[in-house]
């Protein structure tokens, strides 16, 4: 299996299960009884996942259950308060500079161009100005921007900001991308647009990925495992393959897993209906 | 005049008349502004000995006489020169050093909670009073006086890229430490440019203030500089001679502030190369 998980009322020799088929078996971000807590509020309850070279993997949870949190230890940008989060075997102590991360807000410097943003990650590791810029404009290509290299984030639209963001990511060639909500302030078309670009850029990559999202919908498109998270604190419920007979078009993906679908619409709808959150 | 809309386009659109030029040249700021400089000194003319005695006020004439002759006599700019560079090197030493330590103190949570109270309360307290002090210390010259004015511009740069940096949006910094920048990086390419903003605010203050400073400075302490000659030409009792440094200093405060305006501008740090 691509993915294993347990909880605290799981079994603990869950995690000791041998990964058998998908990916390469290797893990490569594993989270080990992971809790976390922002002063009183608890947003993480003893989170044991393994998500393994090669795989897509979506988390849906409700809103505000801990998923983002999630993400920032696998980035290595808060430390959990127990247990540890491993990175290709090794423990995340620091920011991982070796994982993509797409934060739900883009991070993108306002003062620099397309170019200049993308170029960026290359420019702090020392690599010269010609090099650097001509990887910024072939990836920049990729992600259909070619005509707005030297106009500024401010210039461009919510989509556009996002595959500059994806471009600025891809650029030092990390082994996993971390996404959170990436396309969630996009409209309809642009982001089955950027799903379908994201799939094939995954597959060019051969990218681990780990998506956070609150549409059920993208992630049964998306993802080859689906971990539905309860509502905070968050605990891990259910982990779901997601089967793709249908190679490459979005739009089937998604439609083709209806029964999917509803099972876990209605799971996150007992979850709110828990905590009376919505 | 009551006169319909339709006539009043007509007239503009056909045949302006003869004044039409001349409204259009009273309305242009700069000359309102002129115009209103040339009526306070109309009225200082006029006042000065029929309202008030010449001997505590003088007279604009009197004053620009003045002038003339410290230009003409050599006495004018040896003073002029040394407030000018008094101030320039207080500016630039409290920017050489407020920069980094803003830099670094804003880094360390540590250094922050450390040393910020101790900052603040210094910025909070009137820094003209460290003159008498200076002199004890320093002795009589422009030292004293490039002293006081770059204490006094320090705060006010520190201050300001302080406030900036505290405020740089916390997703700069998780980006620059997940792209593994180093502290140099991440301050010139992330926090620094971030904070442009404040940093030009800083800037701006710093060196009005560190002109204060060195006024001040050459007003307890010195035998040069612009703030002394005001000083000398009032222990003479010769109001024209105050009046006539006023005039230069505020000439010259005027002068700076425009000179960096134009210099920041050309250097926007959004557009410019600054950061680039």
């Amino acid at each position: 299996m691509i993915l294993s998980t347990g909880n605290s009322m799981a079994d603990p020799l869950d995690r000791q299960r041998p990964a058998t088929v998908g990916g390469t078996g290797q893990p490569t971000l594993m989270f080990d009884g992971v809790s976390h807590a922002f002063g009183e509020v608890q947003v993480l309850d003893q989170i044991n996942l393994t998500v393994e070279h090669g795989s897509f993997v979506a988390l849906v949870g409700p809103s505000g259950c801990g998923k983002t949190t999630l993400l920032n230890l696998a980035a290595g940008l808060a430390l959990p308060d127990t247990g540890a989060v491993y990175y290709q075997g090794r423990q995340i102590l620091e920011p991982n500079t070796r994982a993509g991360y797409l934060t739900q807000d883009d991070a993108l410097l306002p003062w620099r161009d397309v170019v200049g943003n993308v170029a960026l990650p290359l420019e702090i590791k020392g690599i010269g100005r010609a090099a650097r810029f001509a990887s910024a404009r072939e990836i920049i290509k990729k992600v259909g921007l070619h005509r707005f290299e030297h106009h500024r984030p401010s210039q461009l639209s919510g989509g556009m900001r996002k595959r500059v963001s994806l471009a600025r990511t891809l650029i030092y060639k990390p082994e996993t991308l971390l996404l959170d909500e990436p396309f969630g302030a996009l409209d309809a078309q642009t982001r089955m647009l950027m799903q379908k670009q994201l799939l094939d850029l995954c597959r060019e990559f051969q990218l681990t990925v780990i998506l956070v999202t609150h549409d059920i919908g993208e992630a049964i498109a998306l993802a080859d495992r689906i971990v539905v998270l309860s509502a905070r604190p968050a605990r891990v419920i259910e982990i779901i393959d997601v089967p793709h007979p249908e190679e490459g078009n979005v739009f089937r993906r998604e439609r083709g897993n209806e029964e999917l679908y509803l099972r876990i619409w209605d799971q996150l709808a007992a979850q709110a209906a828990d905590t009376g959150s919505t | 005049m009551p006169h319909g809309d339709g006539a009043r386009t007509s007239r503009i659109l056909k045949d302006r008349p003869a004044w039409a030029g001349a409204r259009t040249f009273i309305r242009n700021s700069v000359v309102q502004q002129l115009l209103v400089f040339l009526a306070i000194l109309a009225v200082w003319q006029a006042a000065s000995g029929t309202i008030v005695n010449a001997y505590y006020l003088s007279t604009p004439l009197a004053v620009f006489a003045q002038i003339g002759s410290w230009i003409s006599n050599g006495t004018l700019w040896p003073h002029l020169s040394a407030t000018l560079a008094t101030t320039m090197l207080g500016f630039g030493i409290a920017a050489a050093v407020a920069l980094p330590l803003a830099l670094i103190v804003t880094d360390r949570p540590f250094l922050d909670q450390t040393f910020s109270p101790f900052i603040f309360a210094a910025y909070s307290m009137p820094k003209i009073v460290l003159a008498p002090a200076l002199v004890v210390w320093l002795g009589i010259g422009q030292l004293p006086a490039i002293v006081l004015s770059a204490v006094t511009a320090f705060f006010l740069i520190f201050f300001n890229l302080y406030l900036g940096l505290k405020n740089v949006p916390q997703i700069y910094n998780d980006t620059a430490a997940l792209m593994g920048a180093s502290a140099w990086d991440a301050a010139l390419k992330f926090r620094l440019p971030a904070a442009s903003a404040y940093l030009l605010a800083g800037i701006k203050q710093g060196l009005i203030y560190a002109f204060h400073g060195t006024l001040v400075g050459e007003m307890t302490a010195s035998d040069t500089g612009m703030g002394y000659l005001i000083l000398f030409a009032g222990a003479k009792m010769d109001s024209t001679g105050v009046m006539a440094g006023l005039c230069v200093v505020g000439l010259l405060a005027v002068l700076l502030t425009r000179v960096l305006t134009f210099v920041l501008r050309v250097n926007d740090p959004v557009d410019g190369q600054l950061h680039g």
